[in-house]
């Protein structure tokens, strides 16, 4: 009998939980809004630690600088008013607001003087290697004492304005010590709290000065599985799920008439990487074969439920140097087998594909085997990990195909680096890539950016399979929600629940 | 007297085996934290550079017995990549992994034996038969797939407990810390219980075919008194696989955290890991043992009073 009772004083016990836990259910605020993310950051420091999710919480929200990137990708002007920049290109003058650090302190010229120059000293370990390389042509930074800051350039650089809206030039308060885990900005936003493996929330600043938040408080909360986000939607736990990972899953959201699916630009180009240095891929014969053995529409079918855009080379359309390239080395297996019996390559040939974990590439590894092995070539799949990836393909380039999107915007130039894991070794890509960084206007910098992904469509570089969409799920009662990702940061200003 | 220093060497002697087999395996992984932290672009030169400040160019054993000693004096350093003391950051985590993984085990202990005395008694009723299919059922399904049904049906389909997370203010919102356990140790502890409830009938066997049992039954005591006389025998072995189990729930608390999006000890040690936050992680690997190593002692001394035999 007393186990009976045993078992009762159980079911006793959790209907009492769960009668506490359902007496407690918060209810909804209308102040807040929920946005749901899969990576979280593992330090505030944003220009010293890598990784797209410290800007992504911290860019344009909590921190800013001098302009910044609209959801359109244009660049417009954020803590200073307005700028000019010399015929030359070598001289960079702007004019700061009044604006307010979130302890309270006003931005002077020096504050601005003190963050930029950090980008400077090309030895610190403070500084993420690619900020410096961003600034590498900067000379000098200098204030006149009168609300006025001028960037000095040691040759003209038409990347500086948009690598000043990305976190090498946010802004800090002059001798800031500890940016690991605090954040004193002059954004819209305040960092209340970072609750580490959970969630970071964001409070509106009042003393902004521009327009203030459209909401009081939004919290990024992060999950690092992608069901326990869609679970965390699914149940109301989040109002808007900034990442769709798995497209297929999207039938499950549409159903809902609570929920919207929202679809936007990104620059993330799902690039199958051929090694350029190594037989049989360094021969461009058999590079364009692989091309052609790949019909994309149905790649994009199969991998990501027909969402992703076709692009030719490594451009996605919302660059104004883009151009359709998607008729070079078009689908066409017989033209594929003729190529690579031209180049000597016997039927049967074994190429391994490396896939690291992450489902674009797992979704797509098997199409491929499958449509090379029809032209000849036979493909071993090989999953890795990121740290073996990392290690083995990108750092040694000893792969000879591997599966990977190349998020960053304005990305070109890694295809002129003849160490980059792709091993694409040309000297007149080189050449346009640094033309188009000096150029005098950006009609001539777009135009030799043009002629660069013509060249390396042609050459074949690498396939560019799909570009990934920017899918999200929002509620419907909330507006705001940036459409396109094509900076680092997720603008949460104008977030709303209407 | 001897019993307690043998067993206290033993502990010691596994607690220094575990730092090192901690310390090598991390360093035979590959990447480095300071690829983590400047990023896959970064020069060879200032990858070189970040690792010098980061001590990493000195010998191992010189970085070790360093480790060692800080952690001797009762300091675990510091994140490499946040700068938090990994002192506070273990603490913080345990306010969910602690009660999470506590709940889990005392849910899984009490169900256990009840369902393992009950169906000792009527071993051919058909309950007993139904119950025993279930914790092979239990036993066989992962526990991340309990988790989602659990979620499923908890909080998409019935709307009453939250798909996961745990409130920002922590254990000060105590209604709502508590529902965010509620499934999570659900998902925990029904593998746990599964497995645990069939040592509990099979220990409950044991003493019902025991002189004990026989003497009882004897002395005119009914076949449910005669068991409960021997209670802290049945209980005994279920609670020493208990204990050799909690590593094992540590390792089941990583997926139930990483499902419901808690803020726990096994979700920070997987990310800690992906990025090679070394000191950090040989840290937060040292407290698991040492407690796995604390509750095994405890465990220990709880048989001993509970069988009086074994202190013989």
């Amino acid at each position: 009998m007393i186990a009976r009772k045993n078992i009762v004083a159980v079911v006793v016990a959790a209907l009492g939980i769960g009668a506490i836990a359902t007496a407690c259910a918060p209810a909804e605020n209308a102040d807040t809004i929920t946005l749901g993310f899969t990576l979280e950051p593992v330090s505030l420091d944003i220009s010293g630690t890598a990784g797209q999710a410290i800007p992504q919480v911290l860019l344009d929200n909590v921190y800013e600088g001098l302009v910044r990137v609209d959801d359109e990708g244009g660049i417009v002007p954020a803590l200073a008013e307005s700028y000019d920049v010399s015929d030359d290109g070598l001289t960079y003058n702007f004019a700061l607001r009044d604006a307010k650090f979130h302890d309270g302190q006003p931005l002077v010229a020096d504050d601005v003087v003190w963050s930029l120059s950090r980008m400077l000293d090309d030895k610190s370990t403070a500084v993420l290697p690619t900020q410096l390389a961003q600034f590498a042509r900067v000379e000098s930074v200098t204030a006149d004492g009168s609300g006025r800051v001028q960037l000095t350039l040691s040759e003209r650089d038409n990347d500086l304005l948009y690598n000043l809206t990305q976190r090498g030039g946010v802004i800090f308060k002059k001798d800031t010590a500890n940016f690991a885990t605090s954040a004193n900005g002059t954004g819209p936003f305040v960092l209340a709290k970072w609750d580490k493996g959970s969630s970071i929330t964001l409070e509106r600043f009042d003393g902004y000065w521009g327009r203030r938040a459209d909401t009081q408080t939004v919290v990024f909360r992060y999950f690092t599985d992608a069901a326990a986000l869609s679970n965390a939607l699914l149940a109301g736990d989040i109002d808007v799920m900034t990442t769709v990972q798995s497209p297929e899953s999207l039938s499950a959201y549409e159903t809902r008439d609570d929920l919207r699916v929202q679809s936007g630009s990104t620059n993330c180009e799902v690039t199958l990487g051929m090694n350029n240095s190594r037989a049989p891929f360094n021969d461009v014969r058999v590079r364009t074969a692989v091309r052609q053995a790949l019909d994309k529409d149905a790649l994009i079918d199969a991998a990501w439920a027909g969402y992703g855009t076709r692009i030719g080379s490594f451009v996605p359309p919302t660059d104004p140097w883009f151009e359709d390239l998607t008729d070079i080395a078009p689908y066409d297996p017989a033209t594929a087998r003729e190529l690579l019996a031209d180049a000597g390559v016997a039927p049967g040939t074994e190429v391994t594909l490396d896939v690291p974990p992450i489902n674009y590439a797992t979704n797509s590894s098997e199409f491929i085997a499958a449509a090379l092995s029809e032209v000849g070539l036979s493909v071993e799949i090989t999953p890795v990990s990121w740290e073996e990836w990392l290690d083995r393909v990108f750092t040694k380039a000893d792969y000879d195909l591997t599966i990977v999107c190349h998020i960053e915007r304005n990305d070109m130039a890694i295809y002129a680096n003849p160490d980059y894991y792709f091993r694409f070794d040309n000297a007149e890509y080189q050449g346009l890539i640094s033309s188009a960084a000096s150029a005098a206007d950006s009609d001539a910098r777009n135009e030799n950016l043009r002629k660069a992904a013509r060249l390396l469509s042609e050459q074949s570089a690498s396939d560019w399979l799909w570009l990934i969409p920017n899918l999200q799920v929002a509620a419907r009662d909330v507006t705001g929600v940036p459409r396109n990702s094509v900076g680092d940061s997720y603008y949460a200003a104008r977030l709303e629940r209407v | 007297m001897s019993g307690v220093l043998r067993r206290l060497a033993t502990g010691v002697a596994g607690i220094l085996f575990s730092t090192i087999a901690i310390f090598l395996l991390l360093r035979a992984l590959p990447g480095d934290v300071a690829t983590a932290r400047l990023g896959t672009d970064a020069t060879p030169e200032a990858l070189a550079e970040l690792r010098r400040e980061y001590g990493f160019d000195r010998p191992l054993v010189v970085q070790y017995f360093d480790w060692l000693a800080d952690a001797a004096r009762g300091d675990l350093g510091r994140s490499l990549l946040s700068g938090t003391s990994v002192t506070d950051d273990v603490l913080d985590r345990l306010d969910v992994t602690l009660p999470l993984i506590a709940a889990s085990t005392a849910l899984s202990i009490v169900v256990a034996s009840a369902v393992g005395r009950r169906t000792a008694l009527q071993r051919r009723h058909r309950r007993t038969v139904a119950t025993m299919t279930l914790t092979q059922l239990g036993l066989a399904v992962p526990t991340f797939v309990v988790a989602i049904v659990l979620i499923m049906l908890f909080a998409v389909r019935l709307n009453v407990l939250p798909a996961g997370g745990f409130p920002v203010d922590g254990w000060s919102a105590i209604g709502a810390s508590l529902r965010s356990l509620v499934l999570p140790t659900a998902a925990l502890a029904a593998s746990q219980t599964a497995m645990l409830a069939r040592f509990a009938r099979s220990s409950a066997l044991d003493f019902a075919s025991s002189d004990a049992f026989r003497t009882a039954r004897a002395a005119g005591r009914s076949r449910h008194a005669a068991l409960l006389s021997g209670r802290r025998l049945v209980v005994a072995p279920v609670l020493t696989v208990a204990s050799l189990q909690v590593a094992t729930l540590v390792t089941g608390a990583v997926v139930v955290e990483s499902v419901f999006a808690l803020p726990g000890l096994g979700s920070m040690l997987v990310r800690d890991i992906a990025n090679r936050d070394y000191p950090k992680v040989q840290s937060v690997l040292l407290v698991v043992v040492l407690m796995v190593f604390a509750l095994r002692a405890v465990v220990n001394f709880a048989n001993d009073r509970l069988d009086p035999r074994r202190s013989e």
